[in-house]
């Protein structure tokens, strides 16, 4: 407090040298952040002998797209992106339109048992979805549905994800002004004609970050591949990536790395390119929840 | 909401595979890599050219997961038709019922039974029944990386072995001079992942008067032999610093392990290897050279659908032509393939020489793994112990006698 | 909230058809719901009491699976590693966010990128993430070198029981902490700063004016990334399953990972259940608690 009393030129030197401190700071901190990722592009472009070396030494040969081709001639790769990505396409429309419709009733339609049923999926919500694992498993298993993509998908739609949606959708419309309902009723429209074309072309911001969310969940979806899939051409992205192997447990690091950029590619230019909506949309998810 | 239940619809019909009306399609489960990966797909190829009526689909589990990954699938009907099964897990897989009898085909006289030594057949008998046929009687062998036993000055093991010379002492010495000079890891015993701890260990203990079961298949590892060879091997991990510690990546494919124990079939992961390297016979130890018989069969599960053409299939596999062709990594416990003239020279990778010294010779001496029926529970209690044990500091004996505690209460 | 006054005035037939509108838009989803979540959590309960491994039918065994979780170390080990693991990223990850929420919220030039490389592991593939770790954690790879040189001898920490479970809580939480970060960044942005203003002149230290003013103004959102944080850390297993499967030594095996050997590994899927069972119960009690608590913790809410 006191230097801001004194003469000008020494204020500034202090400031500038508390500058740099804090930029030192930041950089250190984000270290951990940031020098895997890091690390894990070098990586993909390296031979199996050189990734154990130093980090940004490349070995013979340099920079090697052979690691990429080896992913996809020698492995069901190209297939197993398919299934993720079809996976996904399939189940974010559909989880985020059912919410969406559901959500907006939880939010401003008074049926009897409303708060019964939404509490139930505030439970579906909160306990972990392992925990349904085993009569999920047989229920599936008694359907012949097993090494199918069939419990993948329906899982992400009603599961935790769906829950967790229904609820970012809920609190969504509990924050849009009654007033705009009114109107709406005012110029003859009924109810789902206020939902269809006054509420949902408001919500594009909420739908995305929704979307976002369960695109995350579908692409991460580990557990019920885990227990459904076990054919390698079934597998989607995140259990392929556990396959580089040899068959006694040896792991190809050089094609399990290349094959994680591959996977994490995508979300991270989406997330690169569009950066701001992105945050901004997840930041607003836990202040307004 | 129509929209949505036929869009659920959709993804029903793309997600479930569409069989083609009149084929049979058979399920073929294996833990195989590389090399023997691709034989075994050929085979269904050719099996199919012969037989158009029924296909056959290769469907690979690493080995760590294999086993209670097709048990999963059996549990929920969905399991293979056809699969491999290695000698740990025939006893619980004999227990849970999951294997269909083949006294039918194995009784068959062009099957010819007899031309399997009786000791490979007795894991998979069971009163009357016979439940799966050996493709693979494989007592481990040493690999080595010729270029750093050459780099370090040692003389390589399987000259060693030549000059009588090969025991434990050796090994462990040949290990750190390895590490000192190249700083390449001088061994490792044990796989990569500690549930397939027995790899390598097995060998170890044996030929130390140490064991894992007693002949009532109660534990033993906490017997004082046992205990002497894990501190060999934990010194060698701890103290010569030449053998990787559990959780280190490193393969013996990669160029920087000098020896690797495991069965010839890992040679198929070899091709592409960038170093020489050859094989040879385990070190002796104070109650000789034992090495680990790894045995895996093919079976048929119970729950097939197509149990006549599974079988079948099998009997293809299994046929003296076929196993033949396998034996380049599996060592044929047919008498007629294995003393065959072609056997020797099946694998262009190892000399016929080698492969006579450091697989048919130990045959003799080779031991299998013979577990209880309640193996997987009992193996998650191993492996875990085992990680324990592989800690600074750690007291050996101690943490034996808890895995035993463990293992016997079961 | 004016809901309560409306709908009155209508009358019956109009709150009628509005009952059945609202039934007919939750219905896709409750259905979907009741089959694949209600129901299997009711099912869940059942099972704990029988003993089943999918190839034979279920056998009644009553209570026995309960007194067998009560005697099993195992399953009393692995719950002390949930209790440790939820409560290490508990710690860990709030009060790193509120740090990283801090330094974000300064006016630097470039602060942005800062943003961009806390917030990008947030979006990685998880597992894609687990495996990039578990290579640098080798017992010779680059985080155990730098510990050695540091002077912690023979480190290795992924492979040792005693430090397995803080290494995934570490990675774990710089794995997920740039949401909360933005989190509390947004919300750190709502206070005003004339009142930092104020107590900078009523003589209050930085902690002082951090916990008597900007604390108390964010405490909805704190109470909220409190609440997702424990549910979110109840439900981790893939990190853990991908970095360590459970081990070293059971050391990092959660209930969710002991619940998970049990049924799909050994096939005793009453076992399995009971486990669940036991979870679930947990995680109702906290859900219940966080009712309640919110009016009583939280000094205002919109």
């Amino acid at each position: 407090m006191r230097t801001e009393v004194l003469a000008v030129k020494p204020v500034r030197s202090a400031r500038g040298g508390w500058h740099w401190a804090l930029y030192l700071l930041l950089v250190l901190v984000s270290l951990p952040f940031f020098l895997p990722l890091l690390w894990l592009f070098v990586s993909a472009f390296k031979s199996s002998g050189a990734i154990f070396g130093s980090p940004f030494q490349f070995g013979a040969g340099g920079l090697r797209w052979t690691n990429f081709e080896q992913v996809f001639r020698d492995y069901p790769f190209a297939r197993q992106y398919l299934n993720s990505v079809y996976i996904a396409a399939l189940s974010v429309p559909i989880t985020v339109g059912l919410a969406a419709v559901a959500g907006y009733a939880f939010a401003r339609i008074r049926f009897p048992g409303r708060n019964a049923v939404f509490l139930l999926s505030l439970l579906a919500m909160m306990v972990p979805s392992e925990l349904t694992a085993v009569p999920q498993f047989v229920l599936f298993s008694r359907l012949g549905l097993v090494n199918t993509h069939v419990p993948v998908i329906l899982l992400q739609i009603f599961s935790a994800t769906g829950a967790f949606t229904v609820f970012l959708m809920r609190q969504h419309f509990i924050t849009l002004p009654r007033e705009l309902e009114d109107a709406g009723r005012v110029d003859g429209l009924n109810s789902p004609g206020v939902f269809w074309y006054i509420m949902l072309p408001l919500s594009r911001p909420a739908l995305a970050t929704a979307a976002i969310f369960a695109v995350l969940n579908s692409w991460n979806d580990y557990f019920n591949p885990l227990i459904y899939l076990s054919r390698e051409t079934l597998l989607t992205l995140p259990l392929a990536l556990g396959r580089f192997t040899d068959p006694l447990g040896g792991v190809y690091w050089n094609l399990t790395l290349a094959a994680s950029v591959l996977v994490a590619l995508p979300v991270l230019l989406a997330f690169l390119l569009a950066q701001r909506q992105f945050i901004e949309s997840l930041a607003a998810s836990g202040t307004k929840g | 909401m129509n929209r949505s239940v036929f869009a659920i619809g959709l993804c029903v019909l793309l997600a479930v595979p569409v069989a083609s009306a009149q084929k049979v399609n058979l399920r073929f489960s294996t833990w195989a890599g590389g090399e023997g990966l691709t034989l075994l797909q050929q085979l269904a190829q050719e099996y199919n050219a012969q037989t158009p009526n029924v296909g056959v689909t290769v469907e690979v589990t690493p080995f760590a997961d294999y086993a209670s990954k097709v048990a999963v699938q059996l549990a929920s009907g969905s399991g293979p038709d056809v699969g491999w099964l290695a000698e740990q897990s025939v006893p619980s897989f004999l227990k849970s019922g999951s294997l269909k009898d083949l006294s039918a085909l194995t009784g068959d006289p062009a099957f010819n039974l007899a031309d399997f030594p009786v000791s490979a057949l007795s894991l998979w008998k069971q009163g009357k029944g016979v439940y799966g046929v050996p493709f693979s009687n494989s007592p481990q062998v040493l690999f080595y990386n010729k270029d750093l036993f050459k780099q370090a000055g040692v003389s390589t093991p399987l000259q060693q072995y030549a000059k009588g010379g090969w025991d434990y002492a050796a090994f462990r010495s040949s290990a750190k001079t390895v590490k000192d000079r190249t700083g390449a890891f001088g061994a490792r015993i044990m796989r990569v992942d500690t549930k397939a701890w027995n790899s390598g260990t097995l060998g170890v203990l044996w030929s130390n008067g140490g064991n894992v079961y007693d002949s009532n298949l109660k534990c033993a590892i906490n017997s004082p032999a046992s205990v002497r060879a894990f501190q060999l091997m934990y010194d060698m991990t701890f103290g010569d610093g030449s053998v990787p510690r559990p959780g280190d990546q490193t393969t013996f494919q990669g160029g920087r392990l000098g020896m690797y124990i495991d069965n010839v079939s890992f040679s198929a992961q070899l091709k592409d290897a960038a170093f020489k390297w050859g094989v040879a016979p385990l070190p002796k130890g104070t109650t000789g050279r034992v090495t680990q018989l790894g045995q895996a069969g093919y079976v048929v599960f119970a729950r097939s659908s197509r149990p006549n053409e599974a079988q079948a299939f099998l009997k293809f596999l299994a046929s003296p032509a076929v196993m033949a062709r396998t034996a380049k990594f599996f060592p044929p416990p047919r008498k007629s393939v294995l003393t065959s003239k072609t056997y020797l020279g099946s694998n262009p990778a190892i000399p016929a020489a080698e492969l006579k010294t450091a697989l048919v010779n130990q045959l003799g001496s080779a031991r299998v793994f013979k577990t209880s029926d309640n193996f997987l529970r009992a193996n998650d209690l191993f492996a875990s112990g085992i990680e324990r044990l592989y800690q600074p500091g750690a007291n050996i004996g101690n943490v034996l006698n808890d895995i035993c505690k463990g293992v016997d209460g079961l | 909230m004016t809901v309560g006054a409306r709908p009155a005035r209508r009358g019956l037939t109009r709150s009628g058809r509005e009952g059945r509108l609202g039934w007919l838009m939750v219905l896709p989803y409750v259905l979907g719901m009741l089959l694949l979540v209600t129901g299997p959590l009711i099912a869940v309960l059942g099972i704990s009491l029988t003993q089943w491994s999918l190839l034979d039918s279920p056998r009644w065994v009553g209570a026995r699976n309960y007194l067998r979780l009560a005697n099993d170390p195992a399953f009393v080990r692995s719950a002390g590693v949930t209790a440790v693991f939820t409560l290490g990223i508990l710690a860990v990850n709030i009060s790193a966010a509120l740090a990283l929420a801090s330094l974000m919220n300064t006016r630097l030039r470039g602060i942005g990128i800062f943003r961009t490389l806390v917030f990008s592991p947030v979006v990685m593939p998880v597992v894609a993430w687990a495996l990039v770790w578990k290579f640098l954690l080798q017992p010779q790879g680059p985080v155990n070198a730098g510990l050695q040189n540091l002077g912690m001898a023979d480190s290795n920490v992924l492979f040792n029981p005693s430090t397995a479970l803080w290494t995934v809580i570490v990675i774990e939480v710089i794995k997920a902490v740039g949401l909360n970060a933005v989190i509390f960044l947004s919300a750190l942005q709502g206070v005003p700063p004339e009142l930092h203003e104020a107590a900078r002149l009523d003589g209050a230290t930085p902690w002082q004016a951090f916990r008597r003013i900007t604390l108390p103004l964010i405490s909805p959102t704190f109470f909220l990334v409190f609440i997702i944080t424990l549910i979110g850390a109840l439900k981790v297993f893939t990190p853990i399953f991908v970095l360590t499967g459970g081990g070293p030594a059971d050391s990092t095996t959660t209930l969710i990972l002991y619940m998970f050997k049990q049924g799909f590994q050994f096939f005793e899927f009453g076992y399995a259940s009971a486990v669940a069972a036991v979870l679930f119960v947990l995680v109702l009690a906290l859900t219940l608690a966080q009712w309640s608590l919110r009016k009583r913790l939280v000094f205002y809410e919109d």
